[in-house]
């Protein structure tokens, strides 16, 4: 009892070392092949190393009257039996071909094993020995690696995602889960952000399909054999066939494009102008709304056709890319943009820098004081290109499964040569200049005249007349003296008759010096 | 364990036949050895049965302890999740989620986000369900399964299926972003204006409720309607292949999209000038004639076109599902500093005009001034030669001439004495009379004069000169 116990103990603790290796040390694809043996014999230790050992069994040695070997072997060979019809079932020695001789192949550890414990159970007929115990014995080794299958067989369709109308789903998703022991995995994809990440790293040129593969709700991925394209897959999860790996990712959401161009306009300055192209693939007749939700219904697209012609009108365009990369085509949504940006070339020479920036002539209501078209009515030049860029897109692409849903011509269209902005604020600060100039110059009259008319004192000019006046009558001698004062009183008289200092004298001022003018003629 | 529609019975399902078959094997020992332990000559001591049914018991854990390992090593790799996660995650797609709280796993989406701190098995796009979703008032969500869209949640605690992960998230708050519109003008100069724009999710029922009665408030204060989410969630713009914010989602869709295009059309079509004009302004405040040509744009109202803009805006944004409350221009401002320099040096200009002006104002009154007193001094004059004068008038007989000569010599004398002045303005003057009357009388100079002369004032005229 005591070594049976000492079993038991060795066993748990074989267990748990065993156990904490295994996970330590995890399946890993080196990326060569496998030999289907040595994958068998890396899922029997990686899956069920730790039920195969027969310590179990061991126990059972001397409670029956059947030899220690026996009991050795059957303790062994029972767990392995199932294990190997597992194996079978789950493909992990599954060939390439579906021939019968492949099918049949693939069973033949599973057989070979059945039979040899046939034979050594046959041998148990030359031993007399209690019938039920040796069926408890048969229950204790058969029983647990029984319940780890259908455990395995009940659980691995409830890990690993698959739609429920998959054809041999459970099978399938068995394959999957038991080929990632034997180091020779089924790879799986997934699709995330419109790219394809490999969660599990399989080769499925060596004829190990079939692989999983998941997108997200919007993509749609092409797949590629080895040398031909297999077919137009999702959106969801599907299986791969062998030899079937993801190709391109298509992303049937609304697109939007945009880029920057030169070209150059009618008058020979080159701009520098954003282009943009909102597109999607085609999605048919079909939209999303509450009803397409209810039923499940995929994202639309319209056929796979679309997609495969849009995917396979990639161009090969060397320009601008070094010599590694230099074969590599330009992505599939390059497409609408590319088209875009050749026909704004050619469109962009047909106006005049002025003309890009200015409202289409005759496109709206003429404002009859200015002459000008009213801003709000008129079209602009940059979004009559934009029409008819799209309409152009439209044409080239719409016919590959495109849906153009916008795009033109954006902000800014800018003249690469910063010059010729400088210009276009010098001509504008033309007209402004002019405005400042006008007022300075206005100043300038103002003062001259102010200045002038303060120069023309009047006083000073009658004192200057005065003199003159009396200059030329001092020709007279002997009447000088009478001379001078009849003109001082002359010019008294001119004095007072100035508007202004006429009104501050007295009204008898003007009489009376008249009057002494009169006195001083003389003959 | 309570179970529900989502919680898994298998695990009771197979802990029972597992305990089932454990009793049964036992049961079946015991029968089987009865023989072999209780007679004398037993070679079986009955604690090997004990022993027995133990070590079925370690083997039927070591297989279900082997095949959960299995398991999560696949799980691990398959989902790329740790260790500790994959084991969560198979525990609750072979067992269900639990019903009694703490619900767990469970992913909280609010502020229109998932929250990172859920479980990772939840949120990180990598697997989704089984577990809770606890969708905030202020958020909703779609669901995707298996590569399809699954649902749509509004506000509230659900219920995640296996592998339904949120799609996308939808934040019901109102929105406000500020984009600035760069442009070129109609005369070719780089531009730029600011614009607001406030706008939320459509719905029916955000703005029906009055808070007429505390009580009445509604329970969720931000609208809901599915068929508006999903529209929203699934009209996104993919803006390049790779790359963080490669997506354009509904809000950027609105803003950067429909508003930025809108804007840059809509101003576009006018010249610097119409924006900002001060020149304008300054001639129209003036009531004066521009000569400049061209000439200048009478600005257009910016008010205007607001207003046109968010008409547009809330007409669009019905279209997508979204109510925009309103648009709000800044003003529009060239891109080019010498616009700015240009604009500051008319500025400029324009408040030199009244500094000038007054200088010039100032300038001419002094000279009035001047003017004024030149002709208080000619009053004064005539007054007081008048007044000399008006005696020899009385006599009615002829006045010699040289008597009024000496009058006014007189009459000057007594001025220049009383107000130096006035001695200023006139004493030049009477200088000049004698010297013509001295060159009159040859060397007989009856009124000598000081030789002394004062210092012209500013502004005054000399007569020698003018002479």
């Amino acid at each position: 009892m005591l070594v049976r116990f000492i079993i038991l103990v060795g066993y748990v603790a074989a267990f748990s070392a065993l156990r904490a290796y295994l996970r330590d040390h995890p399946p890993h694809f080196e990326g060569k092949h496998i030999y289907e043996f040595e994958r068998l014999g890396q899922a029997l230790v990686r899956m069920w190393g730790l039920l195969l050992w027969p310590l179990p069994g061991l126990m059972w040695i001397g409670t029956m009257p059947i030899p220690a070997l026996i009991i050795a072997i059957l303790s062994f060979l029972i767990p392995l039996d199932i294990f190997l019809v597992f194996f079978a079932i789950a493909g992990v020695l599954g060939l390439p071909s579906k021939s019968l001789i492949d099918k049949f192949s693939s069973w033949l550890p599973a057989v070979f094993s059945i039979l040899f414990t046939l034979l050594i159970l046959l041998t148990l007929v030359r031993y007399a020995f209690p019938f039920w115990q040796f069926m408890v014995f048969l229950a204790f080794v058969t029983i647990p690696p029984l319940l780890a299958i259908i455990l395995v067989m009940w659980a691995a369709p409830n890990i690993i995602p698959a739609t429920p109308d998959e054809p041999r789903r459970a099978l399938r998703l068995l394959q999957q889960f038991a080929g990632f022991f034997t180091t020779f995995p089924k790879p799986s994809w997934i699709v995330e952000d419109g790219e394809v990440k490999t969660r599990i790293k399989g080769n499925p040129f060596l004829g190990v399909g079939p692989g999983w593969l998941m997108t997200e709700p919007e993509n749609l991925v092409v797949l590629k054999g080895g040398t031909d394209i297999k077919r137009v897959v999702g959106p969801g999860m599907l299986f791969t066939e062998a030899t079937e790996s993801p190709y391109q990712v298509i992303d049937l959401r609304n697109q939007i494009r945009v880029a920057r161009i030169d070209a150059r306009t009618q008058d020979g300055i080159e701009v520098n102008l954003p282009i943009s192209s909102l597109f999607r693939t085609d999605p048919g007749y079909k939209t999303i709304n509450m009803e397409s939700l209810a039923n499940q219904d995929p994202w639309p697209y319209r056929n796979q056709r679309d997609i495969y012609q849009i995917v396979f009108y990639e161009e090969v365009d060397p320009t601008g890319k070094t010599p590694l990369e230099a074969h590599q085509v330009r992505p599939w949504d390059d497409i609408p943009l590319k088209a875009a940006i050749n026909r704004v070339k050619q469109v962009i020479p047909e106006y005049s820098l002025e003309q890009l920036y200015s409202l289409v002539p005759g496109s709206g209501t003429v404002d009859p004081a200015s002459g000008k078209i009213i801003p709000e009515t008129g079209n602009l030049t940059r979004s009559t290109i934009g029409a008819a860029v799209r309409e152009t897109v439209k044409a080239a692409v719409e016919p590959l499964g495109f849906q153009i849903l916008g795009g033109g011509v954006g902000n800014k269209i800018v003249p690469t040569n910063p010059d010729v902005v400088k210009q276009r604020v010098e001509t504008w600060k033309a007209s402004w200049m002019s405005k400042v100039m006008d007022w300075e110059t206005d100043a300038q009259i103002q003062n001259l005249k102010d200045l002038s008319r303060i120069r023309s004192d009047a006083r000073v000019e009658l004192l200057s007349q005065i003199l003159q006046k009396t200059s030329m009558r001092l020709e007279d001698k002997e009447n000088a003296g009478r001379y001078v004062a009849h003109h001082l009183l002359e010019n008294l008289l001119h004095l007072a008759r100035n508007s202004q200092v006429k009104e501050l004298l007295p009204e008898s001022a003007l009489p009376t010096l008249t009057q002494l003018q009169e006195l001083t003629k003389g003959e | 364990m309570r179970t529900n529609e989502y919680q898994s019975p298998r695990l009771i399902v197979v802990s029972t036949i597992v305990l089932i078959v454990f009793l049964a094997f036992t049961v079946a020992l015991l029968v089987a050895f009865f023989p072999a332990i209780f007679p004398e000559d037993a070679d079986l001591h009955p604690l090997n049965l004990l022993l027995f049914s133990a070590a079925f018991g370690v083997y039927l854990y070591v297989a279900i302890a082997t095949v959960l390992e299995l398991l999560a090593q696949f799980a691990e790799q398959f989902y790329d999740l740790s260790r500790e996660d994959a084991r969560h995650l198979i525990q609750y797609l072979l067992t269900g989620i639990p019903v009694e709280p703490p619900k767990r796993p469970l992913l909280r989406i609010q502020e229109g986000q998932t929250l990172p701190d859920g479980p990772l098995v939840m949120y990180m796009d990598k697997v989704g369900g089984p577990g809770y979703f606890s969708v905030a008032h202020d958020s909703a969500i779609v669901t995707g399964k298996l590569g399809k869209l699954r649902r749509v949640l509004g506000p509230g605690f659900y219920t995640a299926e296996p592998f339904e992960k949120v799609w996308d998230v939808i934040d019901l708050r109102p929105q406000r972003r500020s984009l600035r519109v760069e442009f070129m003008t109609t005369d070719g100069i780089p531009a730029y204006c600011d614009a607001e724009i406030r706008f939320q999710v459509a719905g029916s029922g955000h703005t029906d409720f009055a808070y007429s009665y505390e009580e009445n408030i509604p329970a969720q204060p931000y609208p809901f309607n599915p068929a508006l989410i999903l529209k929203l969630a699934t009209s996104k713009y993919v803006k390049s292949r790779e790359g963080a914010g490669r997506v354009q989602d509904w809000r950027i869709g609105l803003v950067n999209g429909a508003l930025d295009g809108l804007l840059r059309d809509t101003l576009e079509k006018y010249s610097l000038d119409h924006f900002f004009n001060p020149r304008y302004w300054a001639l129209r405040s003036e009531g004066a004639i521009d000569k400049a040509s061209p000439p200048p744009e009478k600005p257009i109202a910016l008010l205007e076109i607001q207003a046109k803009i968010e008409e547009e805006m809330k007409r669009i944004a019905t279209d997508r599902g979204i109510v925009v409350d309103m648009v709000q221009l800044g003003p529009v401002l060239p891109d080019e500093e010498a616009i700015s320099r240009q604009w500051l040096e008319f500025w400029q200009a324009k408040a030199q005009r009244p500094v000038t002006a007054y200088n010039l104002s100032e300038d001419a009154r002094r000279h009035k001034l001047l003017e004024k007193t030149s002709v208080d001094a000619q009053v004064e004059l005539v007054t007081s030669m008048l007044s000399k004068l008006q005696d020899l008038d009385e006599q009615k007989s002829e006045v010699p001439a040289q008597l009024i000569v000496m009058s006014f010599m007189d009459v000057l004398r007594t001025m220049s004495d009383r107000d130096p002045a006035v001695q200023l303005l006139m004493y030049q003057q009477a200088e000049s009379l004698m010297r013509i009357i001295n060159a009159i009388q040859k060397d007989k100079a009856p009124f000598a004069i000081a030789a002394s002369t004062p210092a012209l004032p500013p502004g005054s005229t000399n007569l020698n000169s003018d002479q």
